[in-house]
């Protein structure tokens, strides 16, 4: 069959098709818009109760059992097996604040020029 | 195009979207009347507009095709979360256009050779000669190129060639 024939032989097969079909269509009208569904929203409504369902008795399980293991971290003492390497030698240095004598200090006298009412003091020096 | 005008062009057009429903809806009746609805109702509510760069009826047939294939989503996923008696009860204005249709022999056996096609040949076949529109235009409504669409033409008529005269494809 060439070509030619057997497109025209299509053309009458879908013209054959295309009779039929609009014989069965019914006539051109919009329909209501149907309700909407509420199967699919007592579905999804019932999925949303299980699911907090198990996720509060998941959170009370969780509760319970955190509750059984707690226990006073007040009572507890506890020493790191390597503290002992902070035990620096001189570490009684670090842990005060050293001292100035200020009795041993002795007033040195103003140079020469304007009269200050500051004294300058300076540490006494060794006689030896 | 204001609403009168369009409901003008949607009747003028109802009877070739009629068929093209039916076929991006492989003949299933139910399918393809809410198909047709929810594209009827996305033009007149101007959820789909027309721009007026095609044809009226290629836009059209774009609209259905669209929406058919947004069916097939929510049937599927209606399959997995099922919905009750209600849902599954209703019943087609159009009862079952297949059936009705396949009392005729000649076209029974073209339905037949259609529904053994893969689909996009099966589109394409239907545009062209169901709708008598240009290859160009049957790839305006497909959405693919002219190069893509003339391929699923010439493959699909050469398998329905074999269907029909009762050689194995």
């Amino acid at each position: 069959m060439t070509d030619d024939r057997f497109e025209r032989e299509l053309r009458e097969r879908f013209g054959a098709l295309r009779a039929e079909v609009e014989r069965v269509t019914p006539a051109f009208g919009l329909r209501p818009r149907p309700a909407k569904r509420r199967g699919a929203t007592v579905w999804l409504a019932a999925a949303a109760a299980v699911v907090l369902i198990v996720a509060g008795r998941l959170a009370f399980f969780d509760d319970a059992q955190s509750q059984a293991y707690t226990f006073d971290l007040a009572g507890a003492y506890w020493t790191a097996p390597t503290d002992f390497l902070l035990n620096t030698p001189g570490l009684e240095l670090l842990s005060e604040v050293p001292e100035i004598d200020v009795n041993g200090l002795v007033p040195v006298p103003s140079p020469p020029g304007p009269e200050t009412t500051d004294t300058v003091l300076e540490p006494r020096r060794s006689q030896s | 195009m204001d609403p009168t005008e369009l409901s003008a062009a949607l009747e003028e057009h109802h009877g070739a979207a009629s068929g093209w429903a039916l076929t991006c809806c492989g003949w299933d009746g139910v399918m393809a009347e809410d198909v047709r609805q929810a594209s009827y109702l996305k033009v007149l509510e101007g959820r789909a507009a027309f721009a007026g760069r095609s044809s009226f009826k290629t836009w059209l047939f774009g609209v259905i095709r669209r929406t058919a294939a947004e069916h097939r989503r929510q049937r599927l996923l209606r399959r997995m979360v099922p919905l009750g008696p209600r849902e599954r009860a209703r019943e087609s204005a159009w009862g079952d256009p297949a059936a009705e249709l396949e009392r005729t022999e000649s076209v029974a056996v073209l339905l037949a050779a259609l529904r053994a096609l893969p689909a996009r040949q099966r589109e394409v076949l239907h545009l062209v000669f169901y709708q008598d529109l240009t290859i160009r235009e049957a790839a305006d409504v497909l959405g693919i190129s002219i190069g893509t669409a003339r391929t699923h033409y010439e493959r699909g008529k050469e398998r329905l060639r074999d269907l029909l005269s009762g050689e194995r494809p």
